[in-house]
C-alpha cells in the first residue's frame, strides 16, 4: 500500500499540469502578499509614539471613562461577554470603549488581524481552493483522457485499492501544497509588519496562521472533491462544468424560484465557520417573540453560531456523498 | 493429473446496454489455451476479441460466464494471478508527459517489482537512448515497443498482446515476432490476438478464430490447415484434355496457369482419371491452404481487422455493430 502511495505520490508530483497549478498559486498569492505590502504604510517609531500618547490622553476624557463605566456595569450592551472574571471584563471593556493607538496614525497600518479579518485572508483561501479542486480534477481527468488508468489496473488490479490511494495521494498533495503556501503567506505578513518596526502580536499571528491550516484543510477536501468527481465522470471538463453550473444553477434557483435554504446549509456560511473557526449567522425569531404571553422558553435570540467542525462536517459529507458513488462507479463500470 | 489451461473461458457473455439498445459483444465463448507456445486469437472486427481479453484482464465485467487463468477464477482471483500476465491491450496508453522510463519505473514500483527490469525491458524492446524521451514525442511503434517493455517487466508466464504489431516498420514487425517466437520457445505461454494472418501463421503454434463474438474454429495450425485443403494442383502436358478427362470421372476441376486444380479428397481418382484418359502427369501435389482462405472461409467474408471499443468507450470508432447471431 505504501509503495502504491509513493508511485501515485510520484505520479502527482511529475504531473505538468499540477506543477503548473502550483505555480499559479504561488503567484496568486505572491501577487496579493504584494498587493498588501505596497497598499499599506511603513510608520515611524515617532509616529507611533505620537498615537500612543494621544490615544492615551483622550482616553482619559471624562465621556470614555463614562462610557467605560457603563460597559463594566452592563458589559453585554456593549458586545463584551459578562460571564467572565471583573478584571477581564474591564479589559475586554477598555479594548471595545478606548481610543486605539491606530486611530491617530495618519497612515494605512498593516494590521494582521484586519487581514485575517476583513482582508485577503478570504481571498487567499478561495484561490487556493479553487487552484486545489483543479490539481484534484486534472490528476484524475489526466488517467481517463489518456487511458493510462487501464495501464495501471494491468499492474495493480485491485480497484478499491487503486482509488483509495490515489484520493489519499492528492489529499496529502494538496494538503502539503495549501499549508506551504498558506503559512509562507502569513509568514511574510508577519515579516513586512516585524520589518516595519510595528508591534507583533504572537497570538494574532498564530490566529492568522491557523486560519491558513484551515484553509488549507478546506483545500484539500476541495481537490479531494475535484478528484472524486472526476473519478464519476471520467473528465476534467465534465467536472468543472458541474461545479459552475451547481453555482449558476443554485443562484437561479434563489433568484428565479425564491427557493431558500437554511443558513446553516448555506455553503457560504458553512465555509466561513471552516475558514473562521466559527461563524455567526442571523435568523428571525419566532413571530410570538415580544409579545405579552410568549412562552417562557421560546429562543428569541437572533445569532447563532455555526462551528468548525460543524462546517467542515457539512463539505466532508458533500464529498463523502459523491466519493461514495464514485468509488462505487469505479468499482463496477469497465474501464476502456 | 494435467495442468489446467492457463486460459479457459466457459459461456463467457458480455453484453453492452446504451441508448442506442443492447449489442452482444461476446456470447457463449467456450475458449482454452494450454501452456506454452504462441496462440492465436483471431477474429473479424467487432468479433469481440478485444472485449475476451479485456474481460480476462479485469477490464471490462461480464454479463454472464466464467474465466479463469492459471486455473483461478477471475476477476474474484485476478490480483493472484495478475503478477503472472503481461498484457497490452489495443493501442498503448502511457502518460504522454512522463519520459517512457519513468512511465514504466511507475509501474514498476505500483507492482513491487525491481527496477532493474526497466532497463533489461527497455534493451529488449530496442528503446535504449530513447527511454528518456517524452512519451509524446514517441511514434506508434515506439510506443507499441514501450508496451511490450511493460508487459516484460513482470517476466510473465502468459502474455497477452492485441495487435502489438501496429504501427511498427518492417524491421520492427521482424523484431515483435522474434521477441514473441523467442518467448514462446522459453516457455511463456502467448495469446497473440492479430490481424495480420500471415504473421499468425508463421507465429503461432495453435489458432482460435472467432466470430460474432463466438467461436468458430480452433486448434492447431497444422490441423487447420491440413483438415479443410483437399484442392489438388494437377500439372500436365495437355490442360484441357485433363480438364475434360476429369470432368468426365466426376471431379471438379478448373484451369489455373499452366496447370489445374481439382476438388478431390481422394487425390488416387485424379491419376486413375488421367491415366484412363492417357493423359501422364508431370506433378500432382495437394494444395495447402493459407489461414487466410480458412479464415474468409469460416468468417464468410466479414471485414478482417481489428476489434473496436464499445459504444458507451470514448474514443469508441462506432464500426462492429452486430446482433451476435452464429453464421
Amino acid at each position: 500500500m505504501t509503495g502504491l502511495l509513493r508511485v501515485e505520490l510520484s505520479r502527482l508530483r511529475s504531473r505538468r499540469a499540477v506543477a503548473v497549478l502550483v505555480l499559479m498559486a504561488t503567484l496568486v498569492l505572491g501577487v496579493i502578499a504584494f498587493g498588501v505590502t505596497v497598499n499599506t504604510d511603513r510608520v515611524s517609531d515617532a509616529d507611533i509614539a505620537r498615537a500612543e500618547k494621544q490615544a492615551a490622553r483622550d482616553g482619559e476624557r471624562r465621556d470614555y471613562r463614562r462610557s467605560l463605566a457603563q460597559c463594566v456595569r452592563e458589559p453585554e450592551s456593549w458586545g463584551v461577554a459578562a460571564d467572565t472574571e471583573p478584571a477581564q471584563v474591564r479589559a475586554d471593556c477598555e479594548d471595545a470603549v478606548l481610543p486605539r493607538v491606530e486611530w491617530y496614525l495618519d497612515a494605512n497600518v498593516l494590521d494582521l488581524d484586519e487581514e485575517r479579518e476583513f482582508g485577503s485572508g478570504i481571498a487567499v483561501a478561495a484561490f487556493t481552493t479553487v487552484l486545489l479542486f483543479l490539481l484534484g480534477a486534472t490528476f484524475a481527468g489526466h488517467d481517463w483522457s489518456t487511458g493510462s488508468m487501464s495501464n495501471q489496473l494491468l499492474f495493480e488490479s485491485r480497484r478499491v485499492r487503486v482509488w483509495s490511494v490515489k484520493a489519499l495521494a492528492v489529499v496529502i498533495g494538496a494538503a502539503v501544497v495549501g499549508v506551504v503556501l498558506l503559512s509562507a503567506y502569513w509568514l511574510y505578513l508577519a515579516g513586512v509588519v516585524a520589518s516595519r518596526g510595528q508591534p507583533l502580536d504572537g497570538a494574532v499571528l498564530l490566529d492568522c496562521l491557523q486560519m491558513g491550516w484551515r484553509s488549507a484543510a478546506f483545500a484539500a477536501a476541495a481537490a479531494l472533491g475535484g478528484y472524486v468527481l472526476t473519478m464519476l465522470s471520467r473528465s476534467t471538463v465534465f467536472s468543472l462544468g458541474v461545479v459552475i453550473a451547481s453555482f449558476v444553477g443554485g443562484g437561479l434557483l434563489v433568484v428565479l424560484f425564491g427557493v431558500e435554504v437554511g443558513e446553516s446549509l448555506n455553503p457560504v456560511t458553512n465555509a466561513a465557520a471552516v475558514l473562521y473557526d466559527g461563524a455567526t449567522y442571523y435568523v428571525e425569531p419566532p413571530r410570538q417573540c415580544g409579545f405579552p404571553g410568549a412562552p417562557g422558553d421560546l429562543d428569541c435570540t437572533t445569532e447563532r453560531l455555526r462551528t468548525f467542525t460543524q462546517g467542515f462536517l457539512y463539505y466532508l459529507s458533500v464529498v463523502g456523498v459523491v466519493g461514495a458513488a464514485s468509488l462505487l462507479s469505479f468499482r463496477r463500470r469497465d474501464v476502456p | 493429473m494435467s495442468a489446467p489451461p492457463v486460459i479457459e473461458t466457459t459461456g463467457l457473455r458480455k453484453v453492452y446496454r446504451g441508448r442506442r439498445g443492447t449489442r452482444v459483444a461476446v456470447q457463449d465463448l467456450n475458449l482454452s489455451v494450454t501452456a506454452g507456445g504462441v496462440h492465436g486469437f483471431l477474429g473479424p472486427n467487432g468479433s469481440g476479441k478485444t472485449t475476451t481479453i479485456r474481460m480476462l484482464l479485469g477490464l471490462a465485467r461480464p454479463t454472464a460466464g466464467t474465466m479463469r487463468l492459471f486455473g483461478e477464477e477471475v476477476p474474484r482471483r485476478l490480483p493472484a494471478v495478475l503478477p503472472r500476465v503481461g498484457a497490452v491491450v489495443e493501442s498503448p496508453k502511457f502518460s504522454p508527459t512522463f519520459t517512457g522510463r519513468h512511465n514504466l519505473l511507475l509501474l514498476a514500483r505500483a507492482a513491487g517489482l525491481p527496477e532493474a527490469r526497466v532497463d533489461a525491458a527497455v534493451e529488449t524492446v530496442g528503446l535504449t537512448g530513447r527511454d528518456d524521451d517524452r512519451c509524446a514525442g514517441y511514434s506508434l511503434g515506439m510506443k507499441q515497443r514501450l508496451a511490450i517493455a511493460a508487459t516484460l517487466l513482470k517476466e510473465p508466464e502468459l502474455l497477452i498482446l492485441d495487435e502489438p504489431t501496429n504501427g511498427l516498420d518492417p524491421a520492427g514487425i521482424r523484431e515483435i515476432r522474434e521477441t514473441i517466437t523467442g518467448l514462446g520457445q522459453r516457455g511463456v505461454t502467448v495469446l497473440l490476438s492479430s490481424h495480420i494472418l500471415a504473421e499468425v501463421q508463421q507465429v503461432c503454434d495453435s489458432v482460435t478464430i472467432i466470430g460474432h463474438g463466438r467461436m468458430l474454429a480452433g486448434g492447431s495450425v497444422d490441423e487447420l490447415l491440413a483438415g479443410t485443403s483437399d484442392e489438388h494442383r494437377v500439372s500436365v502436358p495437355d490442360p484441357a484434355a485433363a480438364l475434360a478427362a476429369l470432368g468426365t470421372a466426376g471431379i471438379d476441376a478448373r484451369v489455373d496457369g499452366a496447370d489445374l486444380l481439382a476438388r478431390t479428397p481422394e487425390p488416387a481418382r485424379i491419376t486413375r482419371a488421367l491415366g484412363e484418359a492417357g493423359v501422364w502427369l508431370t506433378a500432382l501435389e495437394p494444395v495447402r491452404r493459407d489461414l487466410e482462405s480458412v479464415f474468409l472461409e469460416l468468417t464468410a467474408g466479414q471485414e478482417l481487422g481489428s476489434d473496436t471499443r464499445p459504444p458507451s468507450d470514448p474514443g469508441s470508432t462506432g464500426h462492429g455493430h452486430h446482433d451476435g447471431v452464429e453464421r
